[in-house]
């Protein structure tokens, strides 16, 4: 198990006095040779040590005669190779996989650790511990174990949006293969569209954001997907309580090309079909989502490499009901009947082009294209038949909305180490959007109401360059200097934005860094969607003369310490200012298309600040972690509150969450999560007063009133055999274990002692199932 | 194994502590009871309003708000500073107060103190904006087609308004109105007429049937100093006989009130909070309130209403 699988090809000659050389290549799975992202290579003797990119690559230039290299990455077996140093050499190295014995003995797996790297705000999760976390309804989910962060949370009870650090959910940069996915989220919001099962790598930046990420103010979630295994095939299916998938991979030239593909279904509809065949009367409901992943590379040679990805997905949801009765005193049969169609979804494919220029230059040219389609018919009908004479009268509405956004993305990025001191990436890119801001058409049995608004499709250009550099100042001075620089042009409006960017970390003793970040950020395009339950009615449109760009710059600083090289922890306090936020004025309604959609909303700003506190624990029997983050976050508009600073609905006082999975021998794999955020804030009235024809409520202010605090808990534990050379995972569990029903929405409701403010609450104590069997 | 017992026995406490299955109900925090002022004058009819007091939101008690009994309360009315009126109260029911003698006149400056020993002195200022005529009008039938519901041979004669007037310099508020006079100048038996405007730019700038009045309010962010130039136009006018196609009214009339600011966004925002109160996807509007000390609406607006003979 513990071998180490190690194609070198070493250029040796004998040199007399040490000069620079460059040693590069790839860390890539021995079995698979899956790449192996953000795994270290660390020189013993000098010290010295780079970090695997996205592709895997990795270069190290050293100035000795020799070198005894360590190869590390979660999970696996750490390598070791001694060389000497008399050419540039180029290594690709292979390391084994653990399994789950060798993860319950080998704490040895290393990467870079938290008190090494200069940037900040910046969290990689293993695939291994995001399929740990209990997941809701069966169904493994990237975004709800990222929302377990600290400085992240999901907004409402179930729901898979993204708040970080104060930011609202259009300022989260959700790159798939570097494509930007605009919903990451199936069934309303309550799963997101990342099957875990094709993921290799997941990446949280949240702040001290390097200058390759641009376009967005609050977070950048970079997923990677598995290539498919170069020399095996593997199948891999599982069933959960709503969905059903699965995953093939292997060769389709051995060594040299591969495939990765998975399917996931839910079967949603069969639920509801039982439902409507036991209650006839019951509005009928179906609800379908799939997704569909496939990724084909093809190694031309060492030195170039093609892939083609491609995700499409797709929800679709249906209401339909019917009522009817005779009102036997105008002796009149009515009957009304409504069907409600609401469809969305994500369509990527990337094509790139992986090229080594010599050992220290890294290339990556790739094509993108993304694409959102929101919709939504609803058609309603009324006939009354006048029983004596026969007469009808028939009324009709027929309600249609779309909206989408579509880019066309070009991007080349280069990664150039020159020499030990030095690990610069530079790049740019340049992207088409296309934004149709909603279109609605009308029409109805009355003809004067029929109208068909198509608010033109509208074009913007978005163009950036960046370049970034990290500099090791001195053994304990390392530093992440860089700008990014873009410009958008849309209409007769151009802007254009210089972003700097700067992470410095200073070392001390005993694995300790202190570390500090300021970022600007700059977004061009904006997000209206509505206040309530986060319902997909996403409307992507971009920044306008009248609507400018939102603008961001967060101060950060905070300390790191790696305590025996198990755990990680990190502190940090930051600050962050939003400029051109916005938000639907009051009373503006998303469907009400004939208002120009830069006339319905707000312009004003944000700032929040607090402290982060994380204890990480990746390796061993045990893992999991702890977060903590004391935050403040509010809002400013002009027309709103009275221009006054108010807390944004989603701040935060405190949240606290616990992560933990523990190995029991081979087989069996205990997990819990424990979450607590202070409540929402929300705006209730206190007073009501006579108004004329009906009374007034009184509003003291915006999000003047919290919902109660939020905990919950849930645990699963997973029972892992293999039989026949298959793995079979048995997962039970529940969530929100002690059944706490924490509050989605409130609402003013009458009772009979008076009004109420009663709580609305959606998930009482939910099983948890799912079954996976892999080849 | 620690680890595993440590768990159990955190899930343990926790399934103790919480296990509520019922739905929470919150409390709201308690404030003290305000007067609550409303007073919305109009050039043709004497100063009225309402004072009461506010309640707890969470205490339904219908229509009926507290009230406070008149013994307790004084209300004194200023015009441009100098005290025109004690407004005397009504007697028969709790809350209205009326002027025997004065009406709200274009242009003054007015002040109103209502004072009460127990809640205080809630007081507010307005100036009533002047009167505004109409310069033309003109009406034509567009179109004539037949109405489908239970009454054979029914017809819906479309009609347009066009109707100018000169605004002042200075933010404005306006509400327009046609009316259909079917006697001679009995403006208490009028009827007004839905109208709805096609015309693009005024499409944010009014504000069209907002409490089912059939006017449009509007502000003069279009035609600020100049002339206003509106068309309307209704879809089922009635002033026609169906059957003989006759004109069967004796004037159609051109209401315009030209409104403080105060009442303005009074109206605008009122409308809105009654309308998406119990809609749990709307963000909530606060109603602008001019009470100090107080609650309510002290303001108004000058009206004129011209009537065109139709031949």
């Amino acid at each position: 198990v513990r071998n180490l699988a190690c194609l070198a090809f070493l250029f040796c000659s004998f040199c007399a006095k040490a000069q620079p050389h460059t040693i590069s290549g790839y860390v890539r799975d021995a079995a698979s040779e899956e790449n192996l992202i953000g795994a270290t290579v660390i020189d013993l003797i000098s010290g010295k040590g780079a970090t695997a990119n996205t592709y895997g690559f990795y270069s190290l230039t050293l100035t000795g005669d020799s070198a005894r290299l360590a190869y590390s990455y979660v999970g696996y077996q750490a390598a070791r190779i001694s060389i000497l140093l008399k050419s540039d050499t180029v290594l690709i190295s292979k390391l084994t996989g653990l399994t789950v014995l060798d993860e319950v003995t080998i704490n040895a797996a290393r990467v870079e650790e938290v008190h090494e790297t200069s940037r900040m705000g910046t969290v990689s999760i293993p695939v291994t511990q995001i399929k740990r976390v209990p997941a809701f309804m069966g169904e493994t989910d990237v975004i709800k174990v990222i929302q377990l962060l600290p400085g992240v949370h999901g907004g409402n009870e179930g729901s898979g949006g993204l708040y970080v650090r104060g930011g609202g959910p259009d300022q989260n940069l959700i790159l798939l293969d570097g494509v930007p996915i605009y919903n990451p989220t199936h069934l309303y919001g309550f799963f997101s569209t990342f099957n875990a099962d094709v993921i290799n790598h997941v990446e949280l930046v949240k702040g001290g954001f390097p200058a390759r990420y641009g376009g967005r103010l609050s977070s950048v979630v970079d997923i990677s997907m598995k290539e498919g295994d170069q020399h095996k095939f593997h199948g891999q299916a599982s069933v959960g309580l709503i969905a059903a998938k699965f995953a093939l991979e292997g060769p389709l030239i051995k060594g040299r090309t591969s495939f990765i593909v998975s399917a996931r279904h839910s079967y949603l509809r069969l639920l509801n079909e039982m439902i409507s065949a036991a209650i006839p009367h019951e509005p009928s409901n179906d609800y379908r989502f799939f997704d569909l992943n496939a990724k084909v590379n093809h190694r031309i040679n060492t030195n170039n490499r093609i892939f083609f990805s491609a995700y499409s997905g797709e929800d679709n949801g249906v209401n339909k009901s019917t009522y009817s009765y005779l009102d036997t005193t105008a002796n009149v049969h009515h009957e009304s009947t409504s069907k409600a169609v609401i469809k969305w979804g994500n369509t990527i494919a990337s094509l790139r082009w992986n090229h080594t220029f010599g050992k220290r230059l890294f290339s990556n040219l790739s094509l993108n294209y993304s694409a959102y389609h929101l919709g939504q018919d609803i058609n309603t009908s009324y006939t009354g038949r006048e029983m004596s004479t026969g007469d009808v009268d028939t009324t009709y509405l027929f309600h249609q909305y779309r909206s989408g956004i579509r880019d066309y993305i070009a991007k080349v990025d280069f990664d150039f180490i020159p020499n030990p001191i030095h690990s610069i990436r530079f790049g740019g890119y340049f992207i088409n959007h296309e934004f149709s801001p909603g279109a609605i058409a009308i029409e109805s049995s009355e003809e004067t109401s029929n109208r068909e608004v198509s608010t033109s499709r509208i074009p913007a250009n978005e163009l950036g360059a960046y370049v970034e550099d990290d500099i090791v100042v001195l053994d304990q001075l390392k530093i992440n200097l860089g700008f990014h620089v873009s410009a958008f042009h849309q209409g007769d409006t151009t802007y254009y934005s210089f972003q700097p960017r700067l992470s410095v970390r200073y070392a001390l003793p005993n694995q300790t860094a202190l570390k500090g970040s300021y970022s600007i950020m700059q977004q061009y395009v904006h997000l209206l969607s509505n206040a309530g339950l986060g319902l997909p009615t996403d409307l992507w449109v971009p920044a306008t003369a009248t609507v400018p760009a939102q603008k961001s710059w967060q101060l950060a600083f905070g300390a790191a310490k790696t305590i025996r090289g198990e755990y990680e922890l990190s502190v940090e306090g930051f600050y962050k200012r939003m400029d051109n936020a916005i938000e639907y004025k009051d009373g503006a309604s998303y469907m009400d298309v004939e208002v120009d959609w830069q006339d319905k909303v707000e312009k004003g700003q944000g700032r929040s600040y607090g402290a982060e506190f994380f204890i990480q624990r990746k390796v061993g029997q045990w893992s999991g972690w702890v977060g903590y983050t004391l935050s403040w976050t509010e809002r400013q508009f002009a027309n709103i509150n009275e221009g006054k600073w108010f807390p944004y609905r989603y701040d935060r006082r405190h949240d606290f969450k616990v992560t933990s999975s523990y190995y029991l021998g081979k087989h069996w794999d205990f997990s819990g999560t424990w979450v607590f955020a202070t409540g929402n804030a929300v705006t209730v009235p206190v007073l009501a007063y006579d108004g004329g024809n009906q009374e007034v409520w009184y509003y003291p202010g915006r999000n003047n009133f919290r919902m109660r605090n939020y905990h919950r808990l849930d645990l699963s534990v997973s029972y892992r055999i293999t039989r026949s050379s298959m793995d079979h995972v048995f997962s039970v569990g529940v969530y929100n274990a002690y059944s706490r029903l924490n509050p989605f929405y409130l609402r003013l409701a009458g009772t009979e002692k008076g009004m109420a403010l009663k709580q609305e609450s959606l998930f009482p104590l939910l099983p948890i199932f799912s079954y996976s069997i892999k080849i | 194994m620690r680890a595993v017992r440590f768990n159990i026995l955190v899930c343990s406490a926790l399934l103790l502590w919480q296990c509520d299955n019922d739905l929470y109900t919150y409390e709201l925090p308690s404030r003290p009871q305000q007067l609550t002022v409303n007073f919305v004058g109009d050039n043709t009819v004497n100063w009225a309003g309402n004072v009461s007091l506010t309640r707890n939101v969470l205490i339904q008690n219908g229509q009926f708000l507290p009230t406070i009994s008149p013994d307790k309360v004084s209300v004194y009315l200023y015009e441009d500073g100098a005290i025109q009126d004690t407004l005397a109260p009504n007697y028969c029911c709790y809350g209205p107060y009326v002027s025997d003698f004065y009406k709200p006149r274009p242009g003054h400056q007015y002040r109103l103190d209502v004072i009460s020993e127990e809640f205080g002195t809630a007081t507010a200022e307005v100036t009533m904006p002047a009167e505004v005529f109409p310069e033309t009008f003109r009406h034509k039938e567009l179109g004539v087609r037949a109405r489908d519901d239970f009454h054979p041979g029914a017809k819906d004669h479309q009609m347009e308004f066009e109707v100018s007037f000169k605004d002042l310099p200075g933010n404005d508020f306006y509400e327009i109105f046609i009316h259909v006079l079917e006697e001679p100048f009995h403006y208490w038996d009028i009827n007004t007429v839905n109208l709805k405007m096609y015309d693009p730019n005024y499409k944010d700038a009014v504000d069209g049937a907002w409490y089912n009045s059939g006017g449009f309010l509007m502000d003069d962010r279009l035609f600020d100093g100049q002339t206003a130039n509106l068309t309307f136009k209704t879809e089922t006018f009635y002033g026609i006989n169906e059957l003989t196609g006759e004109i069967t009214i004796y004037a159609i009339a051109v209401q315009i009130r030209h409104l403080t600011r105060e009442y303005y966004e009074y109206l605008r925002s009122y409308a809105t909070q009654v309308n998406t109160r119990n809609d749990p996807y709307a963000q909530p509007i606060n109603v602008p309130n001019n009470i100090q000390n107080g609650f309510g609406i002290f303001g108004g607006y000058t009206k004129t209403i011209t009537p065109y003979i139709v031949d």
